[in-house]
């Protein structure tokens, strides 16, 4: 005779620790209706347990997607290509790739609690295909079953006794800071580190929270940059270097929370970042950012002052001359106020082009890649820039007129 | 590569440990949880596991602990206890991607900016990355006492070998240790020459008297180089009194020096019995098998490979010390990413070609009747007292080659050629050298009797 499990008899055997590494995660348990009850595994007979509940086809979606980004890609464990879809007090959705992890909470109404891990795309591309608001999800068979009016899908579940613990970040207390600052801030310099993780530190986004506000800089050696965002200081300093990978996915992540404000903690191995329904949680570099102040020129030998737009377009112009090496030359003369780029390849031609400037100091030809010095001028705002050169062979700084907020640093080409 | 007094390496026992783990667990969950992984380091029966990322680290704490411990208990019973640290070494997909052609670019030189104001110290010189071989073992064991019981083992610890040893780094590597391991603790690196500078400075400005007293903040005071403190009088003594006030507060003093402190010339006799008064240990040549490990090492940190083979050879002959070892590995490194893609054993052999002091296999006789041959004068006229034209220019060459090539002293070669003085060798490699620059027929003959040499 078999009767389902009331609530407090499902709490009492998940508790039990004799019984919960045969029974953890398994769909069905049959329960014998003696009493009192036995204290051993195989005296339990299994009863079906299914999941059910009932949430807003939009929100699950969404979370879908969002956690569908972090799973493994090739990956020898099957679950670790899943998301793993937890009900119990409330729905989670949870992804991991073993460096980075998201979770993220689905408001619905929970009928039965339950476990269950699907792929990812399978069951991103059936919540996009459904047209209704409201859909359920069961388990049936051990298999999720997801419908809505007029649609039934059965999609096969994968175990996941071996879906990694994602305790991450839970345990220590973190920051509160501004979403969109970090976000902006993280958006400004993201594009200069390297691709490379040989040296890590370049590889990576140096973030820090500080008594006087936030600051991200990043840097390949052959460019840096620096964005400052004050006033959103905190007395708890933090201090990491995101991988650029997983800053980008945080940068992902950040522009989809809805919060104004999350709270962000770290150790030397990982960091999180959390919103009321997201955390993301990352493997951090434990190691130094390069104390790069002193590299930053203090005094220029020529400055010009030009429209960030001018300069632009003179840069687009050269990228279509420059052929496959994307170089241009720059070109300051003072004394006869231009201000020009030049660039060259033989297959396309040649473009020689001045744009109005404000040019002072001594007469300076020097060359560089297009691309570094273009990437900069989308994370600056005013209408006008400043390019400080310190001459041949040195760096060469742009910041935007009366803002210290933001300073991008470019090396030239060697020649 | 044999460390200390393990039978096995940290990694055979942790690939022997894989073999059993692997049968405890499936394919899948082997490969997923166990990819990456390495001992970092062992400590008495505690062995520190490296593991990528703390998600990975919480699952095998979780999961495989004690599957972990039973597979390298049946290795090696010692081991008590296994704890898990997340430290992630480039992935070979990584290590693939660096392979990129040499840039047009200009960088930043950032290699110095990673050094710590406070102390001197560069983050780069750790334990972590210093190579432990039979040569150097010794002074490594010695360093590693001095950051367990700082003050009290070894001090003062006096390191010495010739330049590029390895000095530095050690030396460096204690500051490092013991700045993370004692966060509130204070340690100072300087080179002597930094030492004569400040103080003299501190001279000047008329503050001599309160010098001293800038010293009596650190615990770990680390000096490089001392022998270049040799001739100052005021210096020493000021050294003298630091390093009194510090060793009778039990504060750490580490010196280094290109010469046992017994053979250091211009330096004060107390002085140098105060270097000799705790640990002196040397750092002699590397052995072949270190020189490897090396090579392996530094080329494994700029995520290249060049073949076993190729390293051997290398290792074999480039003999000179561990910066020359990094000036050919960079070269190669160059050459690779300019033809774009790996090294062949001829490309190595011309890159070292230039870069070998040849083996002390030719005697000075064998030498001098080369010479004497290629110029057709009688091989005994050259130790003779002659003074003749013909016979001048070939000994003038002889004593140049001896010295450029094979390094021997000016008295050696003085007294090898006839008792001469040492001065007129050193007459006779100055006017070879001079006029090498302006008469290429010269150089040209030069380089025939090098190969002659050689041969």
């Amino acid at each position: 005779m078999f009767s389902p499990l009331t609530p407090q008899q499902l709490s009492t055997l998940s508790t039990d620790s004799r019984i919960e590494n045969t029974l953890l995660n398994k769909d069905i348990i049959y329960f014998p209706t003696i009493s009192p009850p036995p204290t051993t595994a195989t005296e339990y007979v299994y009863i079906k347990r299914y999941m059910r509940l009932s949430t807003v086809k939009e929100k699950i979606l969404n979370a879908v997607l969002l956690a569908e980004r972090i799973t493994g890609k090739k990956e020898s464990l099957p679950v670790l290509s899943c998301v793993l879809l937890e009900a119990s007090r409330e729905l989670s959705v949870r992804a991991t790739n073993l460096e980075a992890g998201v979770e993220v909470t689905v408001p619905c109404e929970i009928e039965d609690k339950g476990t269950i891990a699907v792929s990812a795309t399978v069951l991103s591309q059936t919540l996009r295909s459904i047209a209704a608001d409201k859909i359920t999800l069961k388990t049936e068979e051990g298999n999720l079953l997801v419908e809505s009016r007029g649609t039934k899908t059965l999609i096969k579940a994968v175990p996941h006794d071996e879906f990694p613990i994602l305790t991450a970040g839970k345990e220590k207390k973190g920051i509160t800071i501004p979403r969109e600052r970090l976000l902006h801030g993280i958006q400004s310099v993201s594009y200069a580190a390297s691709p490379s993780m040989i040296r890590p530190e370049l590889g990576s986004v140096y973030v820090s929270i500080r008594r006087d506000g936030i600051m991200c800089v990043a840097t390949d050696s052959f460019r840096l940059a620096e964005k400052k965002i004050p006033g959103a200081g905190r007395k708890d300093e933090i201090e990491i270097l995101v991988p650029l990978r997983h800053a980008l996915e945080l940068g992902h992540v950040l522009e989809r929370i809805k919060d104004e404000e999350i709270e962000l903690s770290a150790d030397e191995s990982q960091m999180s970042v959390a919103g009321s329904e997201v955390r993301y949680t990352s493997r951090v570099v434990d190691g130094t950012f390069p104390d790069y102040k002193e590299i930053i020129p203090k005094t220029f030998s020529a400055e010009a002052v030009v429209l960030k737009n001018d300069f632009a377009e003179m840069l687009r112009k050269a990228r279509v001359f420059s052929g496959n090496d994307q170089h241009v030359g720059l070109h300051l003369y003072p004394k006869k106020k231009i201000f020009s780029a030049t660039a060259r390849s033989s297959d396309v031609g040649e473009m020689s082009d001045s744009i109005d400037a404000a040019v002072s100091g001594e007469d300076l030809d020097i060359n560089f890649h297009i691309g570094y010095l273009a990437d900069c001028l989308s994370s600056i705002e005013s209408d006008s820039i400043t390019l400080g050169f310190a001459g041949s062979g040195k760096p060469l700084v742009i910041r935007g007129v009366s803002d210290q907020s933001f300073t991008y640093l470019v090396m030239p080409l060697n020649r | 590569m044999r460390m200390t007094t393990l039978s096995m390496s940290n990694r055979e026992l942790w690939q022997n440990a894989l073999v059993q783990i692997e049968l405890g667990t499936s394919q899948a969950s082997f490969r997923t949880w166990f990819r990456n992984t390495d001992i970092a380091s062992r400590d008495g029966g505690t062995v520190h596991v490296a593991v990528p990322s703390k998600i990975v680290k919480e699952w095998l704490m979780e999961k495989h602990h004690k599957l972990i411990l039973k597979a390298l208990r049946s290795l090696d019973s010692s081991i008590r206890t296994v704890e898990y640290a997340v430290h992630r070494t480039a992935l070979p997909a990584e290590k693939r991607a660096q392979r990129q052609p040499v840039s047009e670019n200009a960088s930043f030189d950032l290699g110095s900016l990673y050094i710590d104001k406070r102390d001197n110290l560069n983050p780069r010189y750790t334990f972590e990355t210093f190579v432990v071989g039979p040569f150097n073992e010794i002074a490594h064991a010695a360093a590693r006492a001095v950051v367990e019981r700082p003050g009290l083992s070894y001090n003062p610890l006096f390191v010495y070998g010739a330049t590029g040893r390895g000095k530095t780094h050690l030396i460096q590597a204690v500051g490092n240790q013991f700045k993370k391991a004692h966060a509130n603790k204070k340690v100072l690196y300087v080179t002597s020459e930094r030492f004569t500078t400040d103080f003299l400075n501190a001279v000047r400005a008329g503050r001599s008297s309160g010098f001293k007293d800038q010293y009596q903040q650190y615990d770990v005071l680390i000096m490089d180089d001392v022998q270049f403190i040799a001739n100052t009088e005021k210096t020493q003594e000021e050294l003298f009194h630091v390093f009194n006030r510090l060793h009778d507060d039990n504060k750490q003093i580490i010196f280094s020096s290109d010469k046992h402190p017994a053979l250091l010339a211009g330096l004060e006799e107390r002085l140098k019995g105060r270097f000799s008064a705790g640990m002196i240990a040397e750092i002699p040549e590397p052995d072949v098998e270190s020189r490897v490990a090396i090579i392996k090492a530094k080329i494994e940190s700029h995520g290249f490979s060049i073949p076993d083979d190729i390293i051997q050879y290398i290792a074999e002959n480039v003999r000179g010390n561990i910066r020359e070892l990094e000036g050919v590995l960079n070269m190669i490194v160059c050459k690779s990413q300019l033809k774009g893609k790996g090294v062949t054993h001829a490309d190595v052999r011309a890159l070292i070609k230039h870069n070998v002091k040849p083996n002390k296999g030719v005697s000075v006789d064998e030498v001098v009747r080369r010479i004497a041959q290629y110029y057709e004068v009688a091989e005994k006229s050259i130790y003779e007292k002659t003074r003749k034209k013909e016979v001048v220019k070939p000994r003038q060459i002889i004593m140049y080659m001896l010295r450029e090539e094979f390094s021997v002293s000016y008295p050696s070669i003085g007294e090898k050629l006839g008792g001469r003085d040492h001065t007129t060798v050193i007459h006779s490699c100055e006017k070879i050298k001079e006029e090498i620059k302006s008469n290429t027929s010269l150089e040209q003959e030069l380089e025939h009797i090098r190969t002659l040499i050689h041969a």
